[in-house]
C-alpha cells in the first residue's frame, strides 16, 4: 500500500512538475503541413525550395532527401540562419525523422520566430518518405 | 422388456443415476473429442497464421534491403552521368561495368540478398543493358541468363503505366515469375527527382523465404507454383509424409500464386499430447461422476430408503395387527411428517379397532360378552380341553319367567334386571380363564376351564344363590317372590362329547330339566341344588 502510494506521488508529481517526455505538436500555428507527395510536387515544382534535414549529422549522411541541407535544429542561430537566407518570403521545407521526432517542429518554430512566413512541414519526415520508397541521395 | 411400474424406487432411482453417469461419461467422450478436434484445428490454424507473419516479415525485410542497396546504387554518379547518354554503347558497356562491380553496385557484404540480375531502362522503359547475369549462381547450376527476358516483367510494366510525375519517383516491388521460378524485383528511377531512366533489381525470394524455417522451428518447404520443390529444409521426404502440413501462398499484387511455403508440424505427437489430455479429462470426468453417482446412492440410501424400508416393514407390522407399533420419524423432512402423521393415523386405528372390539364381542346392555364371542372363545376352550385332556364346565342359565317380569315391570326394568343378574354371574367368577356371556334373552353361558364337575355345581349355585339374593321384586314370578334362575351344567371330560354343539346341547337339556323341575334350582350332571340355598354370607333367602 506504502509503495502504491508513493507510485502515485511519484507520477502525480511528474505530472504537475511536466516532467512527462515531450511529445511532438500535431499542427503549428503559420506553418502548412505536407505530405511526402506534396513535398515532391513542391520539390519539382519550386527550384528556389530551400529543404532542411533537421536531424543529426549521421542520420543525414545515411540518405536524405535530394538537395536537402543538413540543419540540425539545435545547431540552428538566428543570425547565421539569416544571412544564408535573408528572404523572409523564401519556402523552406522542414522535416525530420518522423510524426514523433522534434526536430523539425523545433525548427519550424525558429523559422516562424525569426520572421520566415512561407514555411512548410514535411511531418511525416524521413519515415515517410522511405516507406514511398522515394528517392535517396547520399551525396 | 422392463416395466417400470414393477420396480422398486430404490431400484428406478440406482437406474435413474445410471443412466445419467453413463450419458455424462458418452456426453464427456464426445464433447472432449470436438474440443481436441476444435483444438487441433486452431492450432493448425494458429501455425498457419504465424507462417503468414513470418513470410510477411520476411518479404518486409527484403523489401527494405533491397530498396536500400538499390537507393545506394541509384544515386551512384557515374552512372546517373552515363545514364544521360544511354543509348550510346560505350555507355552502355561502361554501365554493364558498374552493374558487375560488386563494389560499385554495392552488393559486397549484402549475404541477405540472392541477387539474379541488375537491368536498366530507359524512362520509356526500354532495356539498356544489364549486369553480367551468368556470374549470378543459381540453383541447380543454372544461369539466370537462361531464363529472365529481357523486358521488365508485365506487373511491374502495370504498376508504372500511367503515373504522374510524383508517383514516378516511387520505387515498385512485386513477385512475379518466369518458367515456374519466382521472382521478386524492385524498380526505382536513376538521377533522383530528374529522372535519367530506371534500375530494376531482380532477386530470387527463396533464399529469404527458407530462413523461415530457423524462425518457425519447423521444417518447411517451398513450392513454386507448378508444385515444383525450390526448397525443403534439412529432413527427409519420409519423416514428412508423417507430419501435419500448413501451407501458406505467397501473392504477387495480381494475386498470382508465387510459391506455397508449406510447414510441417509433428501432428501426431501434438494429437498424441491433446489424446492424453483427453484421456486424462475423461477419467477424471469418469471418476468425478462415480464419486458423484456414490454420494447420490449415500444420500438417497441413507435418507431415502433406509427410512421407507423401515417405514414400509413397519406399516407391515400394523397392517398384520399390531396396531400398537409406531413408525419411527427420521430420514427426509416428509417422512417424519408422515411418519409422525401415520402414527397419529395408527393410533386413532388402534384406539376405534379397540372400541370395535368391544363391541363385537360384548353385549351393549350387560357389558359381558355376546353370543358371537362365547361361540368363539366355547369353540377355542373346547378344543384345548380336547387337546390337553383337562376338564371343562360349562353352565346355561336362564332367568325364571322373565317374559313375565317384563310384562309386570316393563322392558326397561327388564333390562336393568339383565344388567344385575349379568353382574352378579360376573362377580362369582373370579379366574380369568372363566367366562361369562349374554347368550341370548335372557339366557347366560358361563365357560369354566379346568373346572371338574363339584366345582361347576358349586359355581353355578354360587351363581344362583347370588342371583336370588339380590333381591330382585318378581311378584309373576310363581316360584319365588324374587327373581331366581335356573341352571343346567355339564363338564366336558375323556371325550365325551363330540364337539362344542353337542356338549352345548347337552347343558341345555339339564337347563330345560332345571326348569321342568320347578326352576330355581342347578343340575350339573347328577349333582342338583338343595330347596333353601345359601348366599355367600351364608344367610338363608327365602322365597
Amino acid at each position: 500500500m506504502t509503495k502504491f502510494c508513493f507510485l502515485l506521488l511519484i507520477i502525480f508529481s511528474s505530472q504537475v512538475l511536466g516532467l512527462e517526455k515531450p511529445t511532438a505538436p500535431e499542427t503549428i500555428t503559420g506553418v502548412e503541413i505536407v505530405s511526402a507527395e506534396q513535398a515532391v510536387a513542391m520539390i519539382l515544382s519550386t527550384p528556389q525550395l530551400v529543404i532542411l534535414d533537421t536531424r543529426k549529422k549521421e542520420e543525414y549522411e545515411k540518405g536524405h532527401i535530394e538537395k536537402a541541407r543538413s540543419m540540425p535544429d539545435v545547431d540552428m542561430q538566428s543570425d547565421s540562419f539569416s544571412s544564408q537566407f535573408p528572404d523572409k518570403n523564401i519556402p523552406i521545407l522542414l522535416y525530420c525523422n518522423g510524426i514523433n521526432c522534434l526536430r523539425s517542429s523545433n525548427a519550424a518554430k525558429k523559422c516562424l520566430q525569426w520572421g520566415y512566413s512561407r514555411l512548410y512541414w514535411f511531418r511525416g519526415g524521413w519515415q515517410e518518405w522511405m516507406n514511398k520508397a522515394l528517392p535517396v541521395s547520399y551525396r | 422388456m422392463i416395466k417400470i411400474e414393477k420396480l422398486s424406487i430404490k431400484q428406478l432411482t440406482i437406474g435413474v443415476i445410471v443412466l445419467f453417469g453413463l450419458s455424462s461419461i458418452v456426453i464427456s467422450f464426445f464433447a472432449s473429442t470436438y474440443f481436441l478436434n476444435s483444438a487441433l484445428k486452431y492450432q493448425y490454424h494458429s501455425f498457419a497464421r504465424v507462417i503468414q507473419i513470418g513470410s510477411q516479415e520476411s518479404v518486409s525485410q527484403l523489401r527494405a534491403t533491397l530498396l536500400k542497396v538499390a537507393s545506394n546504387l541509384a544515386s551512384n554518379r557515374s552512372l546517373t552521368k552515363l545514364m544521360s547518354s544511354a543509348l550510346e554503347k560505350k555507355n552502355q558497356m561502361a554501365m554493364k561495368g558498374i552493374l558487375d562491380d560488386t563494389l560499385q553496385n554495392g552488393f559486397v557484404g549484402v549475404a541477405q540478398i540472392n541477387l539474379v540480375a541488375i537491368r536498366l531502362f530507359t524512362t520509356e522503359l526500354k532495356p539498356i543493358t544489364k549486369s553480367q547475369l551468368d556470374a549470378i549462381p543459381m540453383n541447380g547450376g543454372q544461369t539466370s541468363e537462361q531464363w529472365l527476358p529481357n523486358e521488365l516483367p508485365k506487373i511491374i510494366q502495370l504498376k508504372a503505366a500511367n503515373r504522374n510525375p510524383v508517383e514516378q519517383l516511387k520505387a515498385i516491388f512485386d513477385f512475379w515469375r518466369f518458367k515456374g521460378r519466382p521472382y521478386y524485383s524492385v524498380m526505382l528511377p536513376i538521377g533522383g527527382f530528374n529522372v535519367k531512366g530506371y534500375m530494376e533489381l531482380v532477386v530470387d525470394p527463396v533464399f529469404n523465404l527458407r530462413r523461415l524455417a530457423n524462425i518457425l522451428h519447423m521444417p518447411i518447404k517451398i513450392l513454386s507454383h507448378k508444385e515444383e520443390t525450390l526448397f525443403q529444409s534439412g529432413i527427409s521426404s519420409e519423416t514428412l509424409i508423417n507430419m501435419h502440413p500448413i501451407e501458406y501462398e505467397l501473392q504477387s499484387s495480381l494475386y498470382e500464386t508465387i510459391v506455397k511455403i508449406i510447414a510441417y508440424t509433428d501432428a501426431e505427437s501434438l494429437k498424441k499430447e491433446l489424446i492424453e489430455a483427453q484421456a486424462y479429462t475423461s477419467m477424471f470426468f469418469l471418476g468425478l461422476t462415480l464419486f458423484s453417482l456414490l454420494i447420490a446412492l449415500w444420500i438417497f440410501n441413507r435418507y431415502l430408503f433406509e427410512p421407507l424400508s423401515k417405514m414400509v416393514s413397519q406399516i407391515k407390522l400394523i397392517t398384520q395387527g399390531n396396531l400398537q407399533t409406531n413408525v419411527a420419524p427420521f430420514g427426509l423432512k416428509e417422512f417424519s411428517l408422515l411418519a409422525t402423521n401415520f402414527n397419529i393415523m395408527t393410533a386413532q386405528l388402534h384406539e376405534r379397532t379397540k372400541i370395535l372390539d368391544h363391541l363385537s364381542k360384548n353385549d351393549a346392555l350387560t357389558g359381558i360378552a355376546n353370543r358371537r364371542y362365547f361361540q368363539e372363545t366355547f369353540e377355542r376352550e373346547f378344543y384345548r380341553a380336547r387337546r390337553n385332556g383337562q376338564p371343562l364346565g360349562l353352565l346355561v342359565l336362564d332367568i325364571d319367567y322373565f317374559k313375565k317380569y317384563n310384562d309386570s315391570y316393563g322392558h326397561q326394568q327388564g333390562d336393568i334386571c339383565l344388567q344385575n343378574v349379568a353382574q352378579a354371574i360376573s362377580q362369582v367368577l373370579v379366574r380369568p380363564s372363566d367366562f361369562v356371556a349374554r347368550y341370548g334373552g335372557e339366557e347366560f353361558v358361563i365357560v369354566l376351564p379346568d373346572t371338574a364337575k363339584e366345582g361347576v355345581f358349586h359355581i353355578g349355585e354360587q351363581i344362583r344363590t347370588d342371583v336370588l339374593a339380590l333381591k330382585l321384586n318378581h311378584q309373576a314370578s310363581s316360584v319365588c317372590k324374587f327373581v331366581t334362575v335356573s341352571i343346567g351344567g355339564r363338564v366336558f371330560c375323556q371325550n365325551n362329547y363330540n364337539n362344542p354343539d353337542d356338549f352345548l346341547k347337552s347343558a341345555d337339556d339339564l337347563l330345560y330339566m332345571a326348569k321342568s323341575k320347578n326352576r330355581n334350582r342347578v343340575i350339573v350332571e347328577n349333582m342338583q341344588s338343595l330347596e333353601n340355598p345359601l348366599t355367600k354370607q351364608n344367610i338363608a333367602v327365602s322365597c
